[in-house]
This record gives structure tokens, sequence and C-alpha cells, in this order.
């Protein structure tokens, strides 16, 4: 068949298709034209087709139902690894016998599960840790030979070792002394040679120990506990190894949990002390043949570990004083008193045997026992979202460290941690006695809020609250107040429809006072109160206008009828401050602390009161007298990455007295480059809070502010993808503008008060350029000349305007820099940029002058006439290669695009046209090449929030540690 | 006995080689890495099936040939489908006409592309993909009508 002929056919078989069935034959007819052969042809086809179920189901999903991956890699080959057997599976996946053909070694291969490789982040993390753990070479440590990915599959590359575990020699029975001092002498060896290294094993136990043939010992999965464990979420969650790396499966919990330190058990940071206890728990074992500490439940097992001590009678009798001494050294529950190096158990290990004394009897009762446990093992499941508390806490003594995650209803996601003005804005509060949190969730679209009970086991959504925000709750635990359309409202928490109090304007927050009185904060006004009866708002403070005030917003009350409310003032120095007054005086203010965002206040169980703020991301705790109103001390960290919403000075944390925190995590996005079509080309970085973002000229690298870290600035390589921090101590690093070369950055530090310049290449310390108004800190373009800034400032009468700053030819800006209004008009103008050309005749910009912004282009250096671009709302504008084409986000948050004639004084603009829809409250940029935009796209995995129970301790611990 | 040898398909046939493994797994990759590798992967997928297919005899010529077929002896309920090595002597046929044909049903079929993905590794659109999709159903179901016609 000819090809033209194929042609006709094709053509007249979708022309028939596209006719109705009963006109296909004559319409055949006519266009064959007495093409008798054709017409056959054609015709046919057409009977042929329609059969839906022909070929619908692609083979490659047939097939795939039915594989059990678990025997799929037995006699095939994955990279050079030749699978031959399978050797065992744990929590991060399947272990395999394999040949290593290039190097013509046998090998176990550790192939990672699916939960495991789905997450990038959680898998470069991986990477990156084993690559540090392959470093370990010593004879009694099992090597981590490497790390390999093939198309997408990770796999850990280990030695192989045979010979049975130490678990499977200890199923008969005890070890009799002299073999089993052996055997741990040489696990003492491989934790001394990790510890050197600074690698702490985590999860040592005697499943993990191997024994050879030759009797020589091999201790297994050195630090992959930590390497497995999800680091995004918490400094602490990785030094537990069972909840992130056996799952849920009972058994292997059970396992592991017999082997954990306290510290493992209490959530608190662990050293290589918790090694040395693990070693001893193991020691213990193979002398007596049974666990030191084990129960029927993970329960039982973790009450025994943090408050029995071991059957000390169990010991053989040949068992030396040295050695007995040794065990009560390892097993010391209080890590400060335990063995410290592991070096100095060597030394009584090689004592003779003696007999020795007995030990006293063990300790009664555990009264964390029940919680803690059921706690944990509910930690463990965090999937399920499942958490409690004990009923019994007692106030007054502290407790061990709890941290907990509450997952959303099923089918639901918790409010949006980036604008509280949407409806479904974040949401969090946790009852006086610290037993009850209430969250907004949106499930099926339906935003409310829910209440979960912590001793109960599910959350239900409180009725008659939909779209309710900043819930807060009364004094007495009783009732909940929430502010949904318009209106402050109560609900009783044991039922019934919620209450009108009266109406509210817009609103930042809540307090309910012992009085009955509940204050709220009106933003751009004061607080005012109002009874908790019902009645009208009076105001309570009123705006301080020699400072500056504009807003008085987020009351917390203090004991001893005072408040305290975050203030916000157009006066640099007033900017943002936590204030504290009382009922009596009420503005008779106290400045406690300045600070961008609201501040909680948070009693302990011990009585010691605490202010709880955040400085770039990082919740701070400072020791707080209420009497006094003052603070003393330094301010502790206690959570990193909390939820913030900058814009409106908001902190998703709450506290209750007994030493119970509830805060949301930050919701993170991830940079991810799209092509013009909107296809989605990958992601750079990691996933983070991220402000302002400019690709170098050459396209290589993107420089951008990490929020949540620190607000530092953070260089991306493009094309390797992985970003690095790139400042230190400038105390931030905004508003990042690339030098011409691509060599230079200019950037505001110090809190966006300085100008500073940065070496991109090389290490060079950033150079201090000069002081910077914060009012003028908005810089948004370097000319390709670098000869000019184009620097946003505001201005009391004219409002936003564009200036521009002359860079001097060393690039020395100084505080007097020569700089001229450049666009100065009532109206609004941000966001100028230039034509990216060497000597830039074009400045895009946006302006609210026709009443909502637009984007337009003016002439430079002057001004001869704006450009109006956007034809019904634009912002954000950004210039193609060599200014040919202008691209800017529209109203309705699309990416728009058109053509230019750069040359042409009348600009000759085409008609824009849509690219692509942004996802939601983000932000782009284009790159230099025009083709690919990077966008923040928030991260989709829905935010947790967290439950630290008792978080004053880690206040205690970080001084002891 | 027919059920008694899906084991023995399932564990010991080639399907389950290095590349298999990777198109099972390769969902985590990047979107646009994804389809260019399973586009070039789906010739090797229609291979490997097809061989084991024909190792295992699926396809007999003569009278009741077509009743046997892959996805049947793998107890998938999900709909029919054709014959594997008939299924691969018409694709064979249909690229010697249309060589793009060819290549998007061994996308869509098998290699689990989608018409998006299709066209995006074909460089068309994802219109004349589905134009070239039902086209090319069409073709195939009346050649293999006609390979089952010729071996009666």
């Amino acid at each position: 068949m000819t090809p033209e002929r194929w042609a006709t056919i094709e053509k007249l078989y979708h022309e028939a298709l596209a006719q109705d069935a009963a006109d296909r034959g004559r319409f055949l007819a006519d266009a064959c034209a007495g093409d008798e052969a054709l017409r056959r042809d054609v015709r046919s086809l057409l009977e042929h087709d329609g059969s839906a179920a022909f070929l619908s189901t692609p083979a490659v999903v047939q097939v795939g139902h039915v594989i059990p991956t678990d025997s799929s890699l037995i006699g095939k080959a994955i990279g050079p690894y030749a699978i031959s057997a399978r050797i065992g599976a744990g929590g991060m996946g399947e272990v395999y016998r394999a040949r290593d053909q290039k190097l013509g070694r046998d090998v176990a291969i550790k192939i990672l599960s699916k939960d495991f490789t789905s997450d990038p982040e959680r898998l470069a993390r991986f990477a990156r840790e084993a690559r540090v753990l392959a470093t370990l070479n010593h004879p009694h440590i099992g090597a981590i030979y490497g790390w390999e990915e093939f198309g997408g599959v990770g796999a850990l590359i280990l030695e192989l070792v045979e010979g049975e575990t130490l678990a499977e020699r200890l199923e008969h029975g005890p070890i009799p002394v002299k073999e089993a001092l052996t055997i741990a002498r040489q696990i003492a060896d491989a934790l001394d040679a990790s510890h050197e290294k600074g690698i702490v094993h985590r999860d040592l136990k005697p499943a993990n120990i191997k024994i050879t043939s030759d009797g020589d010992v091999k201790v297994l999965d050195f630090g992959l506990a930590k390497a497995a464990s999800n680091g995004t979420t918490g400094p602490d969650r990785a030094q537990s190894p069972t909840i992130t790396v056996t799952g849920t499966r009972d058994g292997a919990i059970l396992g592991t949990a017999a082997y954990m330190s306290p510290e493992q058990a209490r959530g608190q940071t662990v050293d290589k002390r918790t090694d040395i206890w693990a070693f001893g728990c193991v020691l213990y074992e193979m002398l007596t043949g049974r666990a030191a500490f084990a129960g029927p439940t993970v329960t039982d097992t973790l009450g025994a570990i943090l408050e029995r001590y071991p059957d000390w009678t169990k010991l053989p009798s040949a068992t030396s004083a040295a050695v007995r001494r040794l065990l009560r050294r390892c097993l010391e529950k209080d890590c400060r008193v335990r063995l410290h190096d592991i070096a100095d158990a060597r030394l009584e290990l090689d004592d003779a045997p003696l007999p020795g004394p007995t030990d006293p009897a063990t300790k009664s009762g555990w009264p964390w026992r029940a919680w803690v446990a059921i706690a944990f093992t509910l930690a463990v499941a965090i999937g399920l979202g499942v958490w409690a508390l004990s009923r019994d806490r007692r106030p007054d003594t502290g407790g061990p460290l709890l941290r907990l995650e509450i997952n959303p209803p099923d089918g639901g996601r918790f409010g949006v941690v980036g604008d509280v003005f949407v409806r479904q804005g974040p949401a969090l509060a946790l009852s006086p006695d610290g037993r009850t949190a209430v969250y907004g969730a949106a499930v099926n679209g339906r935003y409310a809020l829910w209440l979960r009970s912590l001793d109960e086991s599910v959350a239900r959504e409180l009725r008659g609250t939909e779209n309710a925000q900043f819930p807060f709750w009364s004094p007495d635990g009783r009732f909940l107040a929430f502010f949904a359309n318009g209106k402050l409202q109560k609900l009783d928490v044991a039922g019934g429809p919620p209450f009108v109090i009266c109406d509210v304007p817009r609103v930042f927050g809540g307090a309910w006072a012992p009085d009955d009185r509940i204050l709220v904060g009106i933003l751009a006004g004061t607080i005012a109160s109002v009874p908790a009866s019902g009645g009208t708002l009076s105001p309570l403070t009123t705006l301080d206008h020699s400072r500056g005030d504009v807003a008085h917003v987020w009351p917390q009350l203090l004991p001893g009828g005072r408040f305290l409310y975050w203030g916000a003032s157009t006066k640099v120095e007033d900017n943002g401050v936590i204030y504290a007054a009382s009922f009596e005086r009420p503005n008779e203010r106290v400045r406690l602390i300045a600070s961008e965002t609201s501040a909680v206040y948070a009693s302990a169980p011990d009585g010691r009161e605490y202010l709880l703020w955040q400085r770039g991301g990082t919740l701070l705790a400072q020791e707080f007298d209420t009497t006094t109103l003052t603070l003393a001390g330094e301010p502790r960290p206690i959570a990193d990455a909390i939820g913030v919403v900058g814009s409106a000075a908001f902190i998703a944390v709450a506290a209750s007295p007994n030493g119970t925190l509830l805060y949301a995590n930050a919701t993170l996005q991830r940079l991810t480059l799209f092509d013009r079509e909107g296809k989605a080309l990958g992601t750079l970085g990691d996933a983070g809070q991220y402000q302002g973002l400019r690709f170098s000229p050459d396209g290589k690298q993107v420089a951008s502010t990490r929020i949540e870290a620190g607000r530092e600035l953070v260089l991306i390589d493009v094309d390797r993808r992985v970003s690095r921090r790139a400042t230190f101590d400038s105390r931030g690093g905004f508003n990042p503008q690339w030098s011409p070369d691509s060599r230079t950055i200019l950037f505001m530090g110090d809190n966006l008060t300085a100008l500073y310049r940065k070496d991109a290449t090389g290490t060079a310390p950033d150079q201090r350029l000069a002081s910077w108004p914060i009012l003028n800190a908005d810089i948004t373009d370097w000319s390709r000349d670098g000869r000019s800034l184009l620097n946003t400032r505001a201005a009391d009468e004219t409002g936003a305007d564009i200036w521009v700053v002359s860079v001097p030819p060393d690039g020395h800006l100084t505080a007097d820099a020569e700089a001229r209004p450049y666009l100065r008009t009532p109206a609004s103008e941000t966001a100028g940029r230039f034509t990216p050309v060497p000597n830039p005749r074009w400045v895009a910009y946006q302006s609210n002058e026709s009443g909502r912004a637009e984007v337009y282009v003016d002439s430079f250096p002057e001004r001869r006439g704006a450009h109006r671009i956007s034809a019904s709302g634009g912002t954000d504008p950004q210039w193609g290669p060599g200014g040919r084409e202008l691209f800017y986000r529209s109203a309705d948050g699309k990416v728009m695009a058109l053509s230019l004639k750069p040359e042409a004084d009348s600009l000759d603009p085409s008609a824009p046209r849509e690219l692509f829809a942004l996802p939601p409250q983000s932000t782009f940029e284009v790159a230099p090449d025009g083709q690919r935009l990077l966008v923040t796209v928030r991260d989709t995995t829905a935010p947790a929030l967290n439950v630290i129970v008792n978080w004053p301790s880690l206040l205690k611990s970080s001084t002891t540690r | 006995m027919r059920h008694e040898r899906v084991g023995h398909t399932l564990q010991a046939s080639a399907l389950v080689n290095e590349a298999y493994l990777r198109l099972i797994q390769i969902k985590q990759v990047r979107w646009h890495d994804r389809v260019h590798f399973i586009a070039m992967a789906s010739r090797i997928m229609r291979r490997i099936l097809v061989e084991a297919a024909r190792a295992k005899g699926f396809h007999k010529r003569g009278a009741g040939a077509q009743k046997v077929s892959l996805d049947e002896a793998l107890l998938v309920q999900e709909g029919p489908s054709p014959d594997f090595v008939a299924l691969d002597m018409a694709l064979s046929a249909l690229e010697k006409v249309d060589p793009r044909k060819c290549k998007v049903v061994e996308m869509r079929f098998f290699g689990g592309l989608s018409v998006e993905e299709t066209a995006e590794a074909l460089h068309v659109s994802a219109g004349t993909i589905m134009r070239d999709w039902r086209l090319a159903k069409s073709w195939l179901a009346r050649e293999l009508e006609g390979l089952q016609h010729h071996d009666a």
C-alpha cells in the first residue's frame, strides 16, 4: 500500500466517523467515487470500530496485578547485581543475596520499599546518610558498600555476612560466660570504632548481630535507624528506631522496644550512651538467656525500661564482679551517670570471671508506664493518627517528654497555614486541662472545627462550626468560642447549638478571661472586650498614635488580671511588639519583646511561666515572670518549622498550663520547574517556605529565602537540583539580586535593615555594604549592565513608588548611594523589572492606578509614557530573553505571555496568551531562557498537627545534654 | 490444568526481568522521564509478553487458538484481550503500513501510557493520538479477525 493510499483511507475513516452512522454508507460511496476497493477497505475498518474493551486494559497493568513483588527479583539483575535469593525483610524493604558481577563478590542488597522510595526527599536523605555510613570500615561491623539507584529503585549494597544472628543463637538459651564475653568484646570494639566516627547505632539488638561459623561477630545496620527516619518533621523523631523502621508490626516493635534506652523511649535526643544501654541489654541477655527488660506487650516492656531494674539474680554465678558492675553501669536509667565510653567496657570484660554479689530488689510502681506506653504505641502507629494521654497526670511532676502527631480526619485535611483570611485557614486550640484539642479540618470540602478528646481515639466534628476561625476555650473548659460568618460565637462542648455573643468585624484572635469577659483582637483596630453572655464590643486598648500604632491583635490572657497582645506600628522599632497590660490600666502597657508574630503565654507544671514566640519558624520559649512582667534568660528553641502566617503575624501554637503544647507544622512548598505548557519537569532543592525567587542571569542557579529555616538565603543548583544554605550570620537573607555575571548577589540582611554583598562562587564572607532603611528593603531588580537597582520604596503620601538606585562601578553601594524616583504617583507601583539586556530600555512593573493591579511597561532611563500590558488584572511582570517576551500573572492566577518588540518605541505588544494556571498561593519566576518557569507549589502532603506533652522538659534536657 | 500452569508462568517466565521491574517501579520517577522511559521500554515489554505467551504455547495454530489469551491465564477479569502472539503479528503488519500507529499501540497497550503521555513521547497532539489509537484498533481488530480466519 502506498503512503498516499493509506493517507486517503485514514482521512476517509475519520471523516466517515464524524458522520451520523446512517449517513456513512452514502458518504463513503460519494467520497470514493467509484474506487470500490477503497470503499471496501474503509468500510471494513469502520465495521471494526468501537470495540471499547479491545486493548482497553494495558498489558502492563494486567500483569502487574498478579506478580508478587517479593519474589519478583530472584533470578534477575539490578545493575551489576544478580539476585539469587531472598534473605529477609525489614521495615525498610527486602534483603536479597546477590552477586556483584563487576567486582565478583557476593553481597547483600536491601531494596527499599515503595513507601520509602516514593518520598524523594526522604530517599535523598537516606542516600546521603548511607554514604556517610559507608565510611565505617571495621572487622566487626557489617560494611555498607554503597548506595545505588536503578530507575527509581533505591538499593543499599551491604556486606554479605554468613552465619546466624545472635537472636537465633539465643533461642537455644544462654551463652556460656566465656563465649558471651568474647562476643561482647567484639561488639564493644565495633561500637568503639563507630562512636569514634561519631556514628551511633541506635538500634543495637541481637537480631542485628551476626556470628559467623568462625565465631567472628559482625554488627549490622549501623546508623540505619537514623538514616531511615523521616527527618523532616522534627529534630528528635529520628532518635527512635522503632517508630520509623519497623512500622506497625507488633512483633517487630516488641523486638526492638526491649533494647530501647529510657531516653529513646521518651523520644529524647540520643547519643552513644543509647548504644551503651543496648550493649548492656545484649550482654545481660547472652548471660541469662532472657531479655533484660521484657513484657508481654510493648506497654509492659517500656514500663520496665523506664521503671524497673533487670533481675540481677538471674546472672550465672560465674559472672565476675567486674562484669556485674559493667552491666549495672551500662543499664543506668539516667544517661548522665551511665558508662560514658564503650572503650571502658573492654577493661571490665577482660577481668577474670568471679562470683559477685546480687543486687537490691527492684522498684515497683510505674506512674508513667501506662500512658507512656500507650502514647508510644500510638506514635508508632502514627499513620492512624491516634493519640492518647493518661487521665491521672499529676500537674506537679515533670514526667517524660512525648511527641505525638494528630492526623486529619479520614479523607480530610487541616486548615491551610498560609493565609488567615482564607476561609479554611489555620485553627487550633487546647483545652485548659490540656486534654482536648480542637482544630479546623476540611472533609469533602466542608471546613469545620473538630474536637479530639485525649481519652478517645477519634475526633468528632463540632456541629455549627462551619468555617470557624481562631477557636479558644473558656477557662472552665466547658465552652469553646470562635469566629464565623462575622460573629463571635460560643458552643457548649457537651452539646447544643452555638450561641452568638456579638457581631464582630474582621478579627485576629480572641481570649476568654476568668471574669467571663472575652477579649477580641480587631484587625486594624485594638483589643476590645465583650461579656461572654452576650453584648457589644467595647474597646479595651487604644492605639498610641504617637508611637505609630496601627493594630493591637492576638490577645492572650495572663494571670492576675492581665493580658498580652501583639501590636503593629509604622515605626520601625515598634514594627511588631509583644505588649502586656492589665485590665485596670489597659493603656499602660509594658513592652515585652520585639517579635514579627504573636506570642503565646504558657505556664508549666512546676509553676514556671514562659512566653512562647517564634523567630525564623523556630518556636522559642523564654522564662517570663507575669507578676513583674519581665522576661528572663535566653529564649530556647522547642520546635522547628512551626506554622506561621507572617502577613498576619500569626503563629499556629496553643498551650495548656500542664505543659502540653499543640502546634501546626509550616506548610511547605516545593520549587517545581514547569515548561510553558504547564507540565511539571521536576523539583529543585528541599521543601521549604520560599520567598523571592531569582534565577542567576546564566540560568544555572536560583537564589531564594527559606523563611522557615532561619530566613536564610539559599542557592539552588538548577542542573543538580540541590540547594545549599548561603547565609549563616547575616540575620536573614532577603530579596536577592544577581550581578550580570552571575557571580555576586546583593541581598538584605540584618532583619531587612542592611544591604549585603555575597560572593556566589566561593566562600568569601559576606560583605555588609550599608545600613538600609527597612521601608526601602524591597529591591526588585539589578540591571544587566550592573549600574542600576530597582527599589520599591514606601511613602506616606504616594504609597509604594519605584526608585532607581545607582550602583557605583566598584559595586560598593552605600547608604547615601544616588537614588532617584522613577515612578512616584499616588498609586502604588511595585515589582519593577528591567529588560534583561546590557542596556535596558524598558521597565515592567505593576500598578494599581486603574483601581486594580495591572502590568505596565515604561521606557528607561526616562519615562516616556506607560504601555498597559495586562487586560484584566495582572501582577508579577517578568521578561523573557532579550525583552522580546513578557510574562505576568493574571487576576485569576494564570501565567500569561505576550511578545513585544523592545527595539520599537511602540513596543508592539501582542495579545496576552495563557500559558497555564498557577497552583493556589504560588509565586513564579521565569528562567532566563524563557522556556521554563519555577513555581512554588504547596507540598500536598497534609501538614501535621503536633503535640508535645511536657514540653518544658525540653528546656531541661537541653541544659544537660 | 490451565490454572496449574499459571504459577509457573508467573514465576519462571522471562516476564519478570529488569525491564519489567523498572516498569512497575517507574511510577516513582519524574513524569517526564517516566514517559520517555516507558516509551522506549514498551517495545521490550511487547517482546517479553509475546515471548512468554509463545513459550507457554498459548498461541496454538489451529482450532481454538484464540481462546487462550495471556491475561486469561493470569486470571485477570478486566475485559478481553487478544492472543498476544497474534496481536504481535498484526502489529508487525501495521508497522509496515503506519509505524506511528504501531508505536501508539505499543505505548498505550504494552507500556500503559495515557493518551497525554503518549502524545508527549511522540511529540504530537493528544487529538492525533486519539485518532491514531482509534484507527489502529479498528485496523488491528480487522487484522486479527483475518488471521483467525486464515488459521482456521
